[in-house]
């Protein structure tokens, strides 16, 4: 388990990335309709993943609106990639163990 | 692990994979504001012919005034209208687009979320496409058109303008809208083949030209209300309101 990225392996945070990683962008109320969280929850997470550069956020109104939007960077796309890499090795690894 | 929660593992990291798939058809298929375009150009078409009508009725039973100002508010509304294809209307259906969806949020493939322009069509293919349609319409109107192949004519043109812009926009459109031309060359090839669907020139034009439309983008509506339940299924998240 220490290969794995606790910033991605986090379960929200990780559902958070995938999504992000099928839309160029996507903004705080739709994550926040989608993952079924509070605003405050959603926050703490979109903060960690700024902070570890796995996403980018664009600040704009929609006429007098405020609008938050992310995307997946491209370090936040490598490291969902090597996360489900580590994943699979993992499987693999217990799968030999077992046989 | 054991073997069975081992499977359970792997169907949950197949779902998990499966997310983005989803949140991308949810993205594409996101046609509202196309709906709204529809109507929107189906009501001007209304106010347009109506204006029209209105304009010659009142010059054919001599009254000038009615008809000169008829024919004010008709050039007015084709500048507004004009304003609205070129210039304008991309705003305005941002603007509709945006409340339309305010209540789930957006998500996009290939246009950015804040202000900025929606690619609009290569010029030259604009250009030539509405010299096609006013050449036709001309030319109908001159009689060197029949009436009732005027739609199978036009999809010689708007097929492959509708299929054009439907490849163009692939990565971000909804592969929905290729029901349109679809729908468009049947209506035509049974017009041509002589089964009895003609409604008369006017709804011949404005049934497949909207209502074909408003098919296309209402199936892709649909669809993503069900890419949309589908993705909130899978990204249900195991934590409710504790911080991560």
């Amino acid at each position: 388990m220490g290969e794995l990225d606790l910033n991605v392996h986090q379960p929200t945070r990780l559902r958070i990335l995938m999504i992000l990683s099928g839309v160029d962008s996507a903004d705080f109320n739709f994550l926040l309709n989608t993952l079924g969280l509070t605003k405050g929850n959603l926050s703490s997470h979109m903060g960690r993943l700024e902070e570890a550069e796995y996403v980018e956020v664009t600040k704009s109104f929609s006429g007098k609106v405020p609008n938050t939007a992310y995307s997946l960077t491209r370090r936040g796309r490598s490291s969902l990639d090597e996360y489900w890499r580590a994943i699979d090795d993992i499987r693999h690894g217990a799968d030999r163990s077992e046989r | 692990m054991n073997p069975d929660s081992r499977d359970a593992q792997s169907e949950a990291d197949a779902d998990l994979r499966d997310i983005p798939k989803w949140a991308r058809r949810y993205a594409q298929n996101r046609t509202l504001a196309v709906v709204a375009a529809l109507v929107i150009f189906a009501l001007g078409s209304c106010v347009f012919g109506g204006l029209s009508l209105l304009t010659a009725w009142a010059y054919v039973v001599d009254k000038r005034v009615l008809a000169g100002a008829s024919m004010l508010v008709l050039c007015g509304f084709a500048v507004w209208w004009l304003w609205f294809s070129f210039v304008g209307g991309v705003r305005i259906m941002r603007s509709i687009s945006a409340r339309l969806y305010r209540g789930e949020g957006s998500a996009s493939v290939g246009l950015p979320l804040g202000p900025g322009a929606m690619s609009h069509p290569p010029t030259l293919i604009g250009f030539v496409f509405m010299f096609c349609v006013l050449a036709s319409v001309g030319l109908g109107l001159l009689g060197f058109l029949p009436t009732r192949y005027m739609q199978p004519i036009s999809a010689l043109y708007v097929v492959p303008f509708l299929c054009y812009l439907g490849l163009k926009m692939r990565r971000i459109g909804s592969p929905f809208m290729f029901l349109w031309p679809g729908l468009y060359v049947i209506h035509a090839v049974l017009l041509v083949a002589g089964v009895p669907i003609g409604m008369g020139p006017m709804l011949d034009m404005f049934v497949p030209t909207v209502g074909y439309g408003l098919v296309a983008t209402l199936s892709g509506h649909v669809y993503s209300r069900i890419a949309l339940r589908r993705l909130r299924r899978l990204a249900a998240t195991p934590e409710s309101s504790d911080g991560g």
